[in-house]
């Protein structure tokens, strides 16, 4: 009756994820796949002490650590750096960062990239601005943005899941095409005069706390809850291992990296309606594109892992926060603007030089 | 019964023939055919001043997308070109200008940078074995940075010299052309016919193999980085002779349109196909062609984009389906 039939098979690992090793256990009764695999921070058991013990596995893993313990440093020594407004305009900050590097970060796990995100945001934000401004209701002008912006990260599904075409490239031209569709509906002007209604709701506070923040935060749980425990979560994982030995072992493979464009797309677009309340105006240089090195370089420190398969969402955020807290220093340091992209740029590098020396000495 | 299943394989394989036909040549097709159609509907076209000066255009992107192309063959890829473009060029100027550097010392310091450059690209991706799209995203922005604190994001002119130096022609026949296309074929020639091509082309088909055989790849990649770095840098001297001035704009978005041009051009992102002359070349004149043609007919410049990305859109799914039908 209850036959396990534990089959292992070694797979030719994809090009570059030389040390894992799936091993594809098969429960029939339930009549589900159940995957294990030998990455470090994946867990198996749901519960809520494993969870913690696996996440702080992987933070002192990863490269967080070290530059946690630099951001704790930098945040004792520069001045006005702990004032609780500081504080609270960071996280503010980080917010819409942080959406979109939830988007990468389920792009990342499956091993592709989206480099149309900023652009995507800068578009659906517009979208939603004209709406706003000439039409009415705010309501609908957000779930415009939203839908606008997850129809964009659908096409790059499709060109990318269906088409078979390379990510990278695919959003390359995919940002070229929607900043330059901005600039046109804009006229390369900002859009202006939006209701107060919007600005007023979505930046709404609690007590200290702006609702960006609370959103992100209750979004960055359900995202690494989806990420960690739910079937399309660990079929993420399981694509960014190894897309073929996935496929094999009946994983939609497809669709999985389908729906990781998608997602990307959904959170461009909910990221646009902060933007877009923050700014109280939307226009094509929201969209720019250091932006994508912020999103990238956060998600990267925060142990997401760019050849896919490894990384969770907690730490994408915390990455971000890192990122922030780099930016916000240097500011209040006064160091000129381009040295903090000299700064950011190398931050980047480094971190995964690191990472990947360290991969290099444990094969 | 026999027959017709005969007959289904053959259909089959005609259909496999026609697309792989329409993926390798598809786009001297629409090369064709777009020149065609400007042609006929944009008189001052086909002309030979405007055919020179659609190459005069292609020129400083030709050399930038050799230097990607010889980086994508390898299986790798270059995103801080137009970054390095700029930073060795804005170097050079400021040597000219401020420094009084005579120009062909200014040059040789404006490739030399270029060189450093791209040799810190191929140290991170070689020796960090960092993957050199996060290599070169980062310098991208950081090289970027750096240029705009040397010329302090203002627009500098150049010497007059080297101002009439870069519009210089005999009768309508520009100089700079000349010089790209002796880059050019030189590359190719280095590509295709000597050792060193072989073993980048190698590397770029399967690493491993390559590693196997005794190329040493790590060499070979960080080779093909530093050829990157110098033909940017040279690209961007060609790019600011004919505008006269360095500006803050410069080599701004060539990582793109250079990668496009040289995808269009039949040299795979998969690494280890494609050839530099016809392909490079054409890519880039398309795009040139598209866009000049396009200002001919007085389309909104707003347009443009969705031209280009349509058109690279067709070759990246042209490429993908190359791969697939091989296989």
């Amino acid at each position: 009756m209850f036959q396990q039939a534990p089959c292992i098979i070694c797979l030719k690992p994809a090009d570059r994820v030389k040390d894992v090793y799936l091993h594809i256990s098969i429960k029939k009764s339930e009549g589900t796949w159940n995957m294990l695999d030998q990455t470090q921070n994946e867990d198996r058991n749901s519960s809520t002490t494993q969870l913690m013990l696996t996440f702080f596995k992987s933070v002192s893993n990863s490269p967080l650590f070290i530059f946690g313990v630099i951001a704790v440093v930098l945040s004792i020594t520069v001045p006005n750096f702990l004032s609780v407004r500081n504080i609270v305009n960071l996280l503010t900050q980080s917010s819409t960062i942080g959406l979109m590097a939830l988007g990468m970060t389920f792009v990342l796990i499956l091993g592709g990239l989206d480099l149309s995100i900023p652009a995507n945001m800068a578009f659906s934000g517009i979208l939603g601005a004209l709406y706003m401004r000439d039409i009415g209701s705010p309501v609908i002008a957000a779930l415009i943005m939203v839908a606008v912006g997850t129809a964009v990260g659908c096409i790059n599904g499709f060109a990318v899941a269906k088409l078979k075409m390379i990510p990278f490239i695919v959003t390359l031209s995919m940002q070229a095409i929607l900043i330059g569709s901005s600039i046109w509906i804009t006229k390369n002007d900002s859009v202006y005069n939006l209701p107060d209604a919007f600005g007023d709701t979505i930046l709404f506070r609690m007590g200290i706390v702006p609702l960006p923040v609370l959103v992100l935060f209750v979004i960055t749980i359900i995202t690494h809850i989806v990420l960690k425990l739910s079937f399309f979560g660990r079929w993420i994982y399981y694509v960014g291992i190894n897309k073929n030995a996935a496929g094999v072992s009946g994983i939609p493979a497809e669709t999985v990296t389908f729906f990781g464009y998608l997602l990307s797309g959904f959170f461009s677009g909910l990221a646009a309606i902060i933007v877009t309340a923050r700014l109280n105006s939307a226009s094509a240089s929201m969209g720019s594109e250091n932006i994508v090195l912020d999103i990238v370089s956060s998600a990267v420190v925060g142990g997401v892992s760019i050849y896919g398969g490894v990384g969770t969402a907690l730490g994408a955020v915390i990455g971000v926060i890192f990122i922030t807290v780099i930016t916000n220093t240097m500011n209040l340091l006064h160091v000129p603007y381009y040295l903090t992209l000299v700064i950011k740029g190398l931050v980047i590098i480094s971190v995964v030089g690191f990472d990947s020396l360290r991969s290099i000495r444990r094969s | 019964m026999g027959n017709e299943s005969i007959a289904g394989i053959q259909a089959v394989r005609t259909k496999r023939n026609v697309k792989q036909f329409l993926a390798s040549y598809g786009f001297y097709i629409i090369f064709i055919l777009v020149f065609m159609i400007y042609s006929l509907r944009a008189p001052s076209f086909l002309t030979v001043t405007n055919i020179m000066n659609m190459l005069h255009t292609t020129v400083p992107l030709m050399v930038i997308a050799c230097g990607i192309g010889m980086v994508i063959i390898c299986g790798e890829i270059d995103l801080s070109v137009g970054s390095v473009a700029f930073l060795s060029n804005s170097i050079g100027t400021v040597l000219m200008v401020k420094a009084g550097v005579p120009i062909p010392l200014a040059f040789i310091v404006v490739v030399l940078t270029g060189v450093v450059l791209g040799a810190i690209n191929g140290f991170f991706v070689v020796v960090f074995r960092v993957s050199s799209l996060i290599v070169t995203l980062g310098m991208l922005i950081s090289f970027r940075g750096v240029a705009l604190q040397i010329t302090n994001s203002q627009v500098i002119g150049l010497p007059e010299a080297l101002r009439a130096f870069g519009n210089f022609r005999i009768a309508s026949f520009y100089i700079d052309i000349a010089f790209g296309l002796i880059i050019i074929l030189l590359l190719h020639t280095l590509h295709t016919k000597r050792p060193y091509g072989r073993f980048v082309t190698a590397t770029g088909n399967d690493r491993e193999i390559a590693e196997k055989l005794g190329i040493p790849i790590r060499k070979i990649k960080f080779s093909v980085f530093v050829i990157s770095g110098a033909l940017a840098a040279v690209g961007g001297f060609f790019s600011m002779t004919q505008v006269g001035a360095i500006n803050p704009l410069l080599g701004n978005g060539a990582e793109f349109t250079g990668i496009a041009a040289v995808i269009i051009g039949g040299i795979s992102l998969f690494g280890g196909e494609g050839k530099l002359f016809p392909g490079v070349f054409f890519g880039v004149f398309l795009l040139t062609v598209i866009e000049t043609g396009l200002n001919q007919m007085s389309v909104s410049p707003y347009v443009y984009p969705f031209f280009r990305g349509g058109i690279i859109f067709i070759a990246m799914y042209a490429d993908s389906l190359k791969v697939r039908l091989r296989k």
